[in-house]
């Protein structure tokens, strides 16, 4: 397998580094804007208070020092300056950017505070706002355009999802378990349903966040024991591909499952929000499913507790209608 | 059926609920007929283990009667009267084929919550919030046992469920803890904590060769059975002297050679006001000075054997002493199937007999009085028996 397509991210850094304005050295430029901010609010609500103009009074004090305003400017710092890509902590950073904007010019309407000094307050935070949403856009996960591999080259944008999984079972056992496409929706949660057109072809119905997408799907590589390449056809709802390799283990210890998948989601405002929850969500869902992948080949099924056989919320206690068929 | 459900904080409730069901293939249905209260249950009545929901059923130590299995159970027939491992465990991964039965890779539906605080998540556990799996607990009139192929274990008539019920957990946790030490004929072992784990981690230390027990606590009734009931040949009580210098004292400056942690989170007063302080912040979540006493009065070479429960990050850690004496952690929630087989062989064969520990047994609908009483250390409480 090659290493280098499996770590994106460091071809992506060496690429950063070239380009004219580099986003990350600018977010990690806000990190530490954020601490020292959060940090003066934390450490001295009241100079900081006279400083925007707004009463110094015990109230807004306080507030400076809350959740919502100092010790978020530090938990978000922190999250910066801790993330490698921290496009969402630089989201949170706009979200707060808004509040503070907000709050300021709430306080423009009374008069105990110095209106002059809350005008330049808020002209500073609006400016620093721009900059936090630009460098968000810029370092967002769907900027990460994966080029370079064949099936992914048709997408501009998209959302890629790496996981893997190690089972107790031999490759050629794995391979044949998932290559039987038709059952994989009896275990794995988010399918509806596979129906085979042919050898090569199938048809998919995916059920994530309330709706149904569909496509179908052709085998663009089969290499028995070893590897299963898709990707969908023209008429898809969410526009994919992905590859499924079967390594053995060292020391014999069963087998190693590799997915790697593209998602790229309609075109407009719907599919992009579509995509951002996809962005993040994807990862989760892909492990989520190779653990029941793991579950279904180790142990014939996947196991359910009291409370997990809800979809929402439920005590870890016993429930009517959690009979099934046994 | 009646279940002892988790309301809250220092809140349980004994419930009517509905009765538990075959869900998966491996399942069996159990008729409780006893089931005990957990030192580490009392970590769930405190409100200290995230992930816990109101209407939770409690209890991971338990047995009963099989009154119903799923199809793909050979192992156990209607009937059949077991005792039940608190992990719950596939026995096929290759963590249970390795006889890590608690780690277990495939029994958790709630996996990935685990997996966000500890980076890999282990085996799913009876009434023991949804990190754990989210699975109704024992301490009920009836409970869903899954992979009842791997854990329940068929126990004689001729035993009585007291004699056996603690094969479920604290047996076997208090025997690991010992076991990990590696003792050696001669050893000296030094035990932190004389609850029920503690008890039978030092009568297990003198079952597997030590030739001396250091038991520590602060309650006098706990160091009592101690050395009266498990054997311990001394008891040391951390309130009256400074433990550092008395196990200095009793093992000529040497030290233990091995130090077991079976304590609750507990110490001397400056210690664990500090440590309590520190959690009210949330700056750590558990209080480990029995840890840290435990590392610095180890002999260099020794090995500290942590069985006390954890569940997140510490401060203090004595990580020089560790480091530089040569010493060696081991620590795990108890695998007890790999125990339990050879314990009731040793309960046969009269080497223990664990029913030395109940000191109350209440009618499972007064659950939350022995919760409250097992908290308060009320009426020398050291283990409390429902009987549904």
């Amino acid at each position: 397998m090659n290493t280098n397509a499996r770590f994106p991210d460091a071809e992506n850094d060496a690429e950063d580094n070239k380009t004219e304005i580099n986003y990350r050295r600018i977010a990690k430029g806000l990190g530490w804007f954020s601490l020292a901010l959060g940090a003066a609010e934390v450490a001295a609500p009241g100079i900081l208070a006279h400083l925007v103009g707004v009463r110094n009074g015990s109230v807004n004090r306080w507030l400076l020092r809350s959740p919502m305003y100092g010790m978020r400017e530090i938990a978000t710092g922190v999250g910066i300056l801790n993330h490698p890509r921290p496009s969402e902590w630089l989201w949170a950073r706009v979200a707060g950017d808004l509040v503070d904007l907000g709050t300021l010019a709430l306080s423009l309407r009374s008069d105990e505070n110095d209106r002059r000094r809350l005008t330049a307050a808020i002209l500073a935070v609006a400016g620093i706002t721009v900059l936090d949403y630009i460098t968000a856009q810029n370092l967002a996960p769907t900027a990460d355009v994966v080029t370079g591999s064949s099936e992914a080259a048709r997408f501009t944008k998209g959302v890629r999802a790496m996981k893997s999984v190690s089972v107790n079972a031999t490759a050629q056992q794995a391979y044949s378990f998932w290559r039987d496409f038709e059952h994989l929706p009896g275990f794995m949660r988010h399918l509806e349903s596979v129906t085979k057109i042919d050898d090569d072809r199938s048809r998919w119905r995916v059920n994530a966040f309330g709706k149904t997408f569909e496509w179908e799907a052709q085998i663009t590589e089969d290499e028995p024991n070893r590897r299963i390449s898709w990707c969908s056809t023209e008429d898809a709802d969410i526009e994919n591909s992905g590859t499924v390799v079967f390594e053995p283990a060292p020391g014999g210890r069963g087998t190693i499952v590799h997915v790697d998948m593209f998602y790229a989601p309609p075109a407009g405002s719907a599919g992009a929000s579509l995509a951002k929850v996809l962005g993040r969500d994807a990862g989760q869902m892909l492990a989520d499913d190779l653990r029941a992948f793991r579950q279904a080949i180790e142990v014939g099924e996947v196991i359910q507790s009291d409370a997990s056989i809800h979809r929402t919320m439920h005590p870890a206690q016993p429930s009517q209608e959690s009979r099934r068929t046994a | 059926m009646r279940a002892n459900c988790w309301i809250g904080k220092r809140h349980v409730e004994v419930r009517n609920v509905p009765d538990p069901q075959i869900i998966n293939r491996q399942d069996a249905i159990v008729k409780i007929t006893s089931t005990a209260i957990c030192g580490s249950d009392l970590h769930l009545y405190n409100g200290l283990i995230p992930t816990m929901e109101s209407g939770d059923i409690l209890g991971h130590e338990f047995m009963g009667e099989v009154v119903e299995v799923g199809p793909d159970v050979q192992n156990l027939k209607k009937g059949d009267r077991v005792v039940v491992p608190f992990p719950i465990s596939c026995g096929v991964c290759l963590s249970c084929s390795s006889g890590l039965f608690s780690c277990c890779e495939n029994s958790n539906p709630n996996a990935w919550i685990s997996e966000k605080v500890w980076g890999h998540s282990i085996a799913g556990v009876f009434g023991y919030s949804h990190m754990m799996g989210g699975f109704a607990g024992g301490q009920a009139q009836y409970v869903r046992v899954p992979f009842a192929n791997v854990g329940p274990l068929k126990v004689p008539d001729e035993l009585a469920d007291e004699q056996v019920l603690f094969l479920s957990d604290i047996l076997p946790t208090g025997y690991m803890g010992a076991e990990m030490c590696n003792i050696q004929p001669g050893d000296v072992i030094a035990v932190w904590g004389c609850g029920p784990v503690g008890q039978f981690a030092i009568a297990s230390a003198l079952m597997l060769g030590a030739e001396r027990v250091i038991a520590i606590d602060r309650i006098p009734y706990r160091l009592k059975m101690a050395r009266e009931r498990a054997g311990a040949t001394d008891i040391l009580n951390y309130e009256q002297v400074e433990i550092q210098e008395a196990l200095k004292e009793l093992t000529g400056g040497r030290g233990p050679d091995a130090c077991i942690d079976a304590m609750e989170a507990h110490g001397p007063v400056v210690q664990y006001a500090y440590d309590r302080a520190k959690q009210a912040l949330m700056l750590e979540t558990d209080r480990p000075i029995a840890l840290r006493q435990a590392i610095v009065a180890c002999r260099n070479g020794g090995t500290v054997s942590v069985i006390g429960v954890y569940g997140g990050f510490i401060d203090k850690f004595p990580m020089g002493s560790l480091m530089n004496r040569s010493l060696t952690i081991r620590t795990g929630q108890c695998h007890v199937q790999r125990y339990m087989r050879p314990l009731l062989q040793r309960i046969v064969d009269g080497e223990i007999d664990p029913d030395f520990v109940i000191t109350h047994t209440l009618p499972l609908d007064q659950a939350a009085e022995g919760y409250d009483m097992f908290l308060k250390k009320q009426d020398d409480c050291m283990k409390v028996v429902l009987k549904p």
